[in-house]
């Protein structure tokens, strides 16, 4: 099911994106875009090794004191290899300067670095939310290509996200992370960040930018060690406060065929279904599935903060229980994780299973589990089960946790299989 | 006439490729057309050996002063003539020669399993391979039946051409080894074998999915499964070997056994270098069979919970061990 299943794209240029042209801006555009072009930079990182270009971003001045606000996964090589990595920072005038990282927020994907000399022109904040419909200004620098400035429809703040995040109508491409989107007098309103594609796209809030921006010092500067232990607060910080709230809640069912399963549990989940009877097919599939649109970005190579669940109903009139049990087992053993992860972020799962008795009916359970390597105390948890009472209909279910306390993992693991149910 | 001796021409393996009776000496052995026994091997000199009789009536053999020489094997040593009994074993060239009296004894007659017993009669039968290459090809399809949802289509039947393939091909290089071995191909004895491996292979893994459910036993049943593959190619190869070589019992168990359990370890080395690799599957093998294969008690939600904590445990330390 393609619907609603693409997540957003981060606007960061890892240098293989297709080129884009650049929008063609208006003279009021371009008088604003005159205004504010020094406070803006371009943020290059680059192989220690080979000085080679990796990625490059945007970011713009924030402060009399020339702190610079960028996107957090602009610069998140720093906090993950800042052995292999460095970054520089690109003034308008084409001068460069060493990148410093004083401070991030993860959640928000928002980061405060400086460099040594920076531009005495500075953006104001504006933490209060736009009226939907005002015009918006957004400028970066798109694939490397120079600083651009676009212009679009602030369309007010994603209510069902668990990343709150403002929805801005217009292109913004990769290699704008970290630009400022302000509006025609000169005040940020947020820090562009991703795109959905057809002008669809997404800002932090300026108001998280301010609060970042308060806690910083000049002199708060992060080496890797204490970025990475930064991270690991901060992301069992944000996994314990949704989760807690998650638990809190009563966790709805939505009935499929005889049996109820957990539904849409928070606003923030997107829930989708289908049926797929092809003639082919012996046999009729019903999915339904519930999942965060949103993750986190953890690095280049991982992917966390991902909730989601899904359920497969499979029913058939004309296979007998021999061939329908093979059909259900295939499908048992054929899921895939799809949590971004590599070799160096991630250990491999490990897996139990078990019959499970719950509401006098018998399940077949598997709870898999890893490790963050490099953040200790974080887990990417699966939970499958299976009914098994039926020779021609049974119910799968999944639930996906990624970057969650083990206590979480297990507390909303017995929650959602306890709230399995059936009616005979 | 003289006392018939027996002349037994040998091979390398001490395996006897001739048989020549003697009964007139002296015999005259060498390359040459003109001798008694002609023997055709190029480092045997034309006129190379006589067999002669002493005039006290024993046998002696004489080097004709042939340029290789005569050897006596128990010595390794190059003489001009030797006194022969019956356990001397002469070479000349590359040919080993020894002479035996028609009193030698000869060992118990060994019952015949071969030419007139099952293998022949039963095992290697053009009809029976027939009929279980189609019992192998059946038992596949009926797999493969189980494992589709779809609707019947004739590519479904393709399923049976790659077992087939193999149990040709499988056969046939076995014939071939027999053939070397044993002057006898037995091609359908080994088709037939080859036929009943699949079978078992299939039923194997039938039986484990079906423990494996019953027990909840994921572990246990990997272990069955090695120990079965291991008895199912041990079993395979003894029997191939045996119509093969028509070796005895006692040397082809040991043999089939220690390749079998070689097999079965290289399979476990492989998965676990899969296993070492990264990788972000899900390694569970959860058969899903009707509720009543099941023979173990289920478990409460929160004792199935409680169970991962040894999940965190074993992922905390893969953790710590990079």
């Amino acid at each position: 099911m393609a619907r609603g299943n693409g997540r957003y794209v981060l606007l960061l240029v890892s240098l293989l994106g297709t080129p884009i042209q650049a929008e063609a801006a208006g003279t009021e555009t371009q008088d604003i875009f005159e205004r504010h072009k020094n406070g803006i930079v371009l943020i290059r990182v680059l192989n220690i090794s080979s000085d080679a270009k990796v990625s490059v971003g945007s970011g713009f001045v924030a402060s009399p004191a020339g702190l610079i606000v960028t996107n957090y996964h602009v610069i998140s090589d720093l906090v993950h290899k800042p052995d292999q990595y460095r970054a520089e920072v690109v003034r308008q005038d084409g001068t460069s300067g060493p990148l410093v990282l004083l401070n991030f927020d993860a959640i928000h994907d928002l980061a405060i670095i400086k460099t040594d000399s920076a531009s005495s022109h500075y953006f104001e904040l504006r933490p209060e939310p736009l009226r939907k419909g005002s015009r918006v200004f957004s400028i970066g620098t798109p694939l490397d290509l120079g600083f651009t400035i676009v212009e679009g429809t602030y369309s007010g703040l994603l209510e069902e996200s668990l990343y709150e995040k403002v929805h801005f109508t217009g292109s913004i491409n990769p290699g704008m992370s970290g630009g400022p989107a302000i509006i025609a007098d000169g005040p940020v309103v947020g820090v562009n960040v991703a795109t959905a594609g057809n002008q669809v796209s997404f800002l932090v809030p300026a108001k998280f930018v301010k609060k970042l921006l308060d806690e910083t010092s000049v002199n708060s500067r992060l080496d890797g060690k204490t970025a990475l232990q930064q991270l690991r607060t901060q992301l069992l910080e944000h996994q314990d406060s949704y989760m807690t709230k998650l638990m809190a809640l009563p966790l709805p069912t939505t009935a499929l065929n005889q049996y109820r399963l957990p539904w849409k549990i928070a606003p923030f989940l997107k829930c989708w279904g289908d049926t797929d009877r092809r003639t082919e097919n012996l046999f009729v599939s019903t999915t339904q599935e519930c999942f965060s649109e949103d993750h986190l970005y953890v690095s280049r190579s991982q992917a966390s903060g991902i909730f989601s669940f899904k359920h497969d109903l499979l029913t058939t009139d004309k296979l007998n229980s021999l061939r329908f049990f093979r059909l259900y087992q295939n499908y048992f053993k054929s899921h895939q994780t799809a949590i971004r992860a590599d070799k160096e972020d991630v250990t491999r799962f490990r897996c139990n299973s078990d019959f499970v008795m719950q509401n006098a009916m018998t399940l077949k359970a598997v709870m898999c589990l890893r490790a963050y390597k490099k953040l200790p105390g974080l887990y990417d948890a699966v939970l499958r089960a299976a009914t098994l009472d039926k020779n021609d209909t049974g119910v799968q279910t999944t639930l996906v946790l990624a970057g969650v306390s083990y206590e979480n993992a297990t507390r909303f693991g017995r929650k959602y299989l306890e709230s399995i149910s059936w009616t005979k | 006439m003289d006392q018939v001796v027996v002349l037994e021409v040998l091979e390398k393996s001490g395996k006897v490729k001739e048989r020549i009776k003697l009964d007139r000496f002296p015999v005259s052995i060498g390359r040459g057309y003109g001798n008694d026994v002609i023997l055709d091997d190029d480092y045997v000199s034309p006129e190379h050996l006589s067999v002669e009789r002493t005039p006290d009536g024993k046998l002696i053999a004489v080097d004709l002063k042939s340029v290789n020489g005569l050897f006596v094997l128990s010595t390794a040593e190059k003489v001009a003539g030797v006194e022969l009994d019956s356990e001397t074993l002469l070479r000349i060239g590359r040919t080993w020669l020894r002479f035996r009296k028609p009193e030698f004894g000869v060992g118990a007659t060994s019952p015949d399993r071969y030419a007139a017993g099952v293998v022949n009669s039963v095992v290697n039968n053009g009809w029976v391979f027939v009929c279980m290459v189609v019992l192998a090809a059946g038992v596949v399809l009926l797999d493969n039946y189980a494992d589709t949802a779809t609707k019947f289509k004739a590519a479904h039947l393709g399923a049976a051409i790659l077992p087939i393939g193999v149990i040709v091909i499988w056969a046939g290089c076995w014939a071939l080894a027999a053939r070397i071995f044993t002057q006898q191909s037995s091609y359908f004895a080994h088709g037939v074998i080859a036929c009943a491996a699949i079978g078992c292979f299939l039923a194997l893994s039938l039986m484990i999915e079906y423990y494996s459910f019953a027990f909840s036993a994921d572990v246990s049943a990997e272990m069955l499964r090695y120990a079965g593959v291991a008895l199912i190619i041990g079993s395979m190869l003894y029997l191939h070997l045996r119509v093969c070589t028509l070796r005895k019992p006692k040397y082809l168990i040991p043999v089939a056994g220690l390749l079998g359990c070689a097999f079965v370890a290289l399979l476990g080395f492989g998965s676990y270098v899969v296993n070492s690799e990264f990788s972000d599957s899900l390694d569970y093998s959860a058969e899903l069979k009707p509720l009543w294969f099941k023979w173990v008690t289920s478990a409460t939600v929160d004792g199935f919970i409680k169970n991962a904590d040894s999940l965190k445990r074993q992922v905390d330390s893969l953790a710590k061990e990079d």
